[in-house]
């Protein structure tokens, strides 16, 4: 064996605090190594350089690095080696600087010390390395995007337009999400739906987009470029292909129920499509609410089709597709009421949330988008918004902020100002967020058209005749602030949409502890997960504003495009395998395997490793009593040997 | 669970199981039967038996000795391609150790019928079989002394338990049937229109019970005997291990096909045995017999269902039995894991719980 050692300063990073001469000249002399050398910055071109001279020079076969984490240069590195003909899984990192200048900055001596064995013990594992090559895999040019926001579609739109075909799946029987639902966006007050709807019906109409409404993901397998997804088709009870939209079963539908698009500030028939630019524009029958399948005496909407599509037999359809990524942009969800637990919210009918006020406000809404209170229809004279409700709340919400509510609630007070010139509204705040183009002014905007900002937070609100009573404290002034108003409008939490969770298990995703999924690296990855192959767009990922949400979406299109103009994907071989000698068949791997890598072969007793699905963690080659699982480039000789190395 | 009682007669309760047992081939109901019988005088052996003649002649549920665990014997017989019907008569601690095996893959449970039989502890097979079959004035094994499952756990497997602990000749033998026993098994029970056992069981489950409690002190006493405590004297316990790895060979759970100390992980070069040997100035030959121990503990210990045939077999007289107690409690309670107590008890080595390491 001939190994060369790089032993690198990173300028005083590490030479700082171990003394790098020392280290080389240790190593000279340890069997197998054929030459130790120093630089300032390895990393470096002139680095880089130095390696692939003394490669050549000494006839390597095996090279060493001590310098920083794998995580930082192992690819650099092993490009290097490869460039100069070593084997790239003959490149072995001592991570010299995480792992001992910087923990051990005041004990120097040591720290020479500790980059010594660090190094030996990388000089025996590269001497039992095996000179690999990357496992090759074949890619679907497919993607399922999940969810139909505004951030789902633009996904789509984006994989879509490039080429590409795409799989869009949506919970609910329409798209365009929560956006659908807004009457004005900030901060240019345009109307939601007259920038939406070119979307919603490209996205309709769009011949590479396979367009899943009222269908769920139940499960996902395979890895990245090569997905296989089951998605579940609930029933409409309407036959689509036959359905012409013309909404006469909707009309003459007898039973009535709380409307969810409405936020159940209208009632909505069991037969219903949401609202009228609803795409696709077809009708569904929620069971539940139908007295056809309540009852079984109802069959209105069957009788009055004109074209027989009404299928009360209809049955949920479970899909399979394949496909190469994945985009999670399933959205959010406001605070649930029954969790807000003060403000009356929930038990007054004038307490409502930010999305309720959207309805309000909005021309297809309940009220037509005439500003009117939900209890009695009349015209609120004071309206107190409260912001942070559930949202920057330790004790009895999430610590986090929910980012739009600033925006939004500035929004509101000003949409109802100009639609109640005589009226007035109070804003609750902790302190306004207004980081963004156009922000601030629009925020200025409203303390300009006379909304009132107190500073404060609110202790309660409580119905007195047809009146809710704000107690609150504006800090600025000190003073305790009563205010007798007729409507009162929380800017509750947002949250990860209902089922997130269970989506993520099916993804085998991360998420954080409230839930959003997880990204790769929250600076330099934001929209990849830590799955190769799945990406996040929206706020699946955190709570962010449409302009956010937009970009995101783009850039997870962008990732997946990326991903899609490779013929093939390489990945590492340094994955786990069988001795099938020396297996029992016993199954401790497959339990210990995070990525359903391993699984058994029942007939012949042994396990099996699915290279692809193999991320290399070696939580089973640990797991294995005898090591009839060995980690490739890991075995337990070469790990008894670095023990050994360190140990002296 | 059905309580049933067999009677015994002038020939013996011996005799009267071996009756039952042999009933069991004679009708089909099962393929093959794992039981103890005598090969010579005082010798013991396990066979798998196929005539119902021979096994009323010559099988030996109680022999008081267990030269191996059934539980190795079962698994042999079912692993590969297991088809058909084994009945087993398995002591309390074969039957623990089986259903290890079975979470494991290494005994197929649709093919066993666990015959579970009470224990009255055993005695070291060789000097058993130096009395020519005498038990008298032998001492029974220190594991069996402070064994504190003198009966078999009833809901562990789907067969019959067969108990006569606090029961004389003249009251016959306790018989419990487990719901989801095999229907042939089943059938053949209920052929033999066998009298009801509620009485003998209470009488039984009173008399365990008590054995149990005054096992309790023996078991305290003989663990908090103290002196191993860290590597140093862990060491000096194994001193004499010759490396035979008998132990492995004759613990009913150990299953790998061949240990990772029989392979060649662990053959070092001339040169790492002189840097080992280098470091304290002698190193310790045959080399790695802590870490081998070790190892062994950690796969083992939560399986561990102290039947002592570890220190059984050793040459040495290592205190084997001593050191997994010591250990397998502790990791045992950890995980509030008995092993041997369900099928449906997932192994805590392949399970993952997030508060399981928190102090409780």
């Amino acid at each position: 064996m001939r190994t060369g050692v790089f032993v690198c300063w990173c300028g005083l990073n590490i030479g700082g605090v171990v003394d790098v001469p020392r280290v080389v000249q240790e190593i000279s002399g340890y069997p197998g190594v054929a030459r130790a050398v120093d630089y300032r910055y390895m990393c470096s071109d002139p680095g880089q350089q130095l390696i692939k001279d003394t490669i050549r020079e000494e006839r390597l076969d095996s090279v060493v690095i001590a310098a920083c984490s794998p995580g930082m240069h192992e690819a650099t590195f092993q490009s290097v080696a490869e460039s100069a003909g070593v084997n790239p899984y003959r490149c072995e990192i001592a991570n010299i600087r995480e792992q001992c200048s910087w923990p051990h900055q005041n004990e120097p001596g040591e720290a020479t010390r500790k980059a010594i064995e660090l190094v030996r013990a990388a000089v025996e594992k590269v001497r039992g390395d095996e000179a690999l090559s990357a496992l090759s895999i074949s890619v679907t040019r497919r993607a399922l995007v999940i969810g139909a926001g505004i951030a789902g579609m633009q996904a789509a739109l984006d994989i879509a337009e490039a080429g590409h075909e795409v799989v869009l799946v949506e919970r609910l029987p329409h798209i365009g999400g929560h956006m659908a639902q807004l009457s004005e966006t900030f901060p240019t007050l345009d109307c939601s739906q007259c920038i939406l709807t070119p979307k919603t019906s490209e996205v309709g109409r769009h011949p590479r987009i396979r367009l899943l409404t009222n269908s769920e993901v139940e499960s996902v397998s395979g890895y990245v470029g090569n997905f296989t997804v089951r998605i579940r088709r609930r029933a409409t009870y309407v036959n689509w292909d036959l359905c012409t939209g013309c909404g006469l079963c909707t009309e003459k539908c007898p039973s009535k129920t709380p409307s969810a698009f409405e936020r159940g500030l209208a009632k909505e028939p069991a037969i219903t499509i949401a609202f009228p630019q609803a795409v696709p524009h077809k009708p569904v029958i929620r069971a539940e609410a139908c007295r056809h399948f309540t009852s079984g005496r109802c069959g209105v909407c069957e009788k009055v089709c004109p074209v027989g599509a009404i299928d009360f037999e209809q049955q949920d359809l479970v899909l399979e597709e394949k496909v190469g990524a994945i985009v999670v942009a399933t959205g959010y969800d406001l605070h649930p009421k029954a969790k807000v637990g003060e403000y009356g919210y929930g038990v007054y009918p004038d307490v409502i949330d930010g999305l309720e006020f959207e309805r309000l406000n909005s021309a297809s809404g309940p009220t037509q988008g005439e500003i009117r209170r939900p209890s009695d229809g009349k015209v609120p004279k004071e309206v107190v918004f409260i912001q942070c409700v559930g949202s920057r709340d330790q004790e009895n919400g999430y610590p986090y902020c929910s980012k739009i509510c600033c925006m939004y609630t500035a929004k509101h007070a000003r949409l109802y100002k100009h639609k109640v010139p005589d009226g007035q509204p109070y804003v609750f705040y902790m302190d306004v967020r207004a980081g963004g183009k156009g922000y601030e002014e629009f925020v200025q905007q409203a303390t300009d058209e006379g909304v009132l900002y107190l500073r404060g937070r609110v202790a309660r609100v409580f119905q007195d005749g047809d009146k809710l009573v704000v107690f609150g404290v504006d800090t600025l002034s000190g003073k305790k602030v009563e205010i007798h108003a007729d409507m009162v409008v929380l800017a509750t939490a947002v949250v990860p949409a209902s089922g997130a969770k269970e989506l993520a298990r099916a993804l085998k995703m991360a998420t954080d502890q409230y839930g959003f999924f997880s990204e790769a690296h929250p600076k330099l990855r934001p929209v990849e997960s830590l799955t190769r192959g799945i990406y996040i767009a929206g706020c699946a990922q955190a709570p962010k504003d449409i302009p956010d949400t937009v970009t995101q979406a783009g850039s997870a299109a962008a990732k997946v495009l990326a991903l899609f103009s490779a013929e093939r994907l390489s990945h590492s071989p340094t994955v786990a395998a069988v001795d099938e000698e020396l297996c029992s068949g016993c199954g401790v791997c497959v339990e210990a395997c995070a990525y359903d890598a391993r699984t058994l072969d029942v007939r012949r007793r042994v396990a099996v490793v699915n290279d692809v699905l193999c991320e290399g963690c070696g939580a089973c080659a640990v797991a294995c009593p005898n090591g009839a699982t060995r980690q490739k480039n890991m075995a337990r000789s070469q790990v008894l040997s670095m023990i050994d190395a360190v140990v002296g | 669970m059905k309580d049933l009682l067999i009677a015994v007669g002038q020939e013996g309760k011996e005799k009267a199981l071996s009756r039952f047992l042999a009933r069991l081939l004679e009708t089909g109901a099962v393929d093959g039967l794992v039981v103890a019988a005598e090969a010579a005088p005082g010798v013991i052996t396990h066979v798998l038996a196929k005539d119902p003649r021979l096994v009323e002649r010559a099988a030996r549920p109680l022999a008081p000795v267990m030269p191996s665990s059934a539980a190795q014997v079962v698994s042999e017989v079912v692993r590969r391609r297991p088809s058909g019907k084994v009945a087993a008569v398995l002591r309390p601690c074969e039957g623990r150790a089986l259903v290890e095996l079975m979470k494991l893959k290494q005994a197929a449970p649709e093919n066993v019928v666990a015959i579970g039989i009470d224990c009255a502890g055993t005695y070291d097979p060789v000097a058993y079989r130096d009395a020519g079959g005498n038990a008298d004035g032998l001492e029974p094994r220190e594991a069996c002394r402070v064994c504190l499952n003198p009966a078999p756990l009833e809901d562990a497997l789907p067969g019959i338990t067969l108990g006569f602990i606090g029961l004389d000749d003249s009251e016959g033998i306790f018989v419990s049937v487990h719901d989801r026993l095999d229907p042939a098994v089943a059938a053949v029970v209920d052929e033999l229109g066998l009298a009801s056992g509620e009485g003998a069981g209470r009488k039984r489950s009173k008399a365990v019970q008590a054995l149990v409690q005054e096992r309790q002190g023996a078991y305290d006493a003989f663990l908090s005997i103290a002196g191993i405590s860290g590597i140093e004297a862990f060491a000096r316990e194994l001193a004499a291990c010759t490396g035979c790895h008998n132990c492995r060979v004759a613990c009913p759970v150990c299953y790998c096909k061949e240990c990772v100390f029989d392979t060649d992980t662990f053959e070092y070069e001339t040169g790492q045995f002189l840097r080992k040997a280098g470091r304290k100035g002698a190193l310790k030959m045959p080399s790695e017999t802590v870490l081998y121990h070790l190892t062994r503990m950690n796969h083992m210990s939560l399986s561990c269902v102290g039947c002592g045939q570890c220190e059984q077999a050793c040459p040495a007289d290592l205190p084997l039995f001593r050191l997994f107690a010591m250990a397998s409690r502790r990791t045992q309670e950890i995980f509030g894991y008995v092993p041997g107590r369900s099928l449906a008890e997932e192994l805590p080595f392949t399970t993952f719980r997030e508060q399981e390491l928190e102090p409780r």
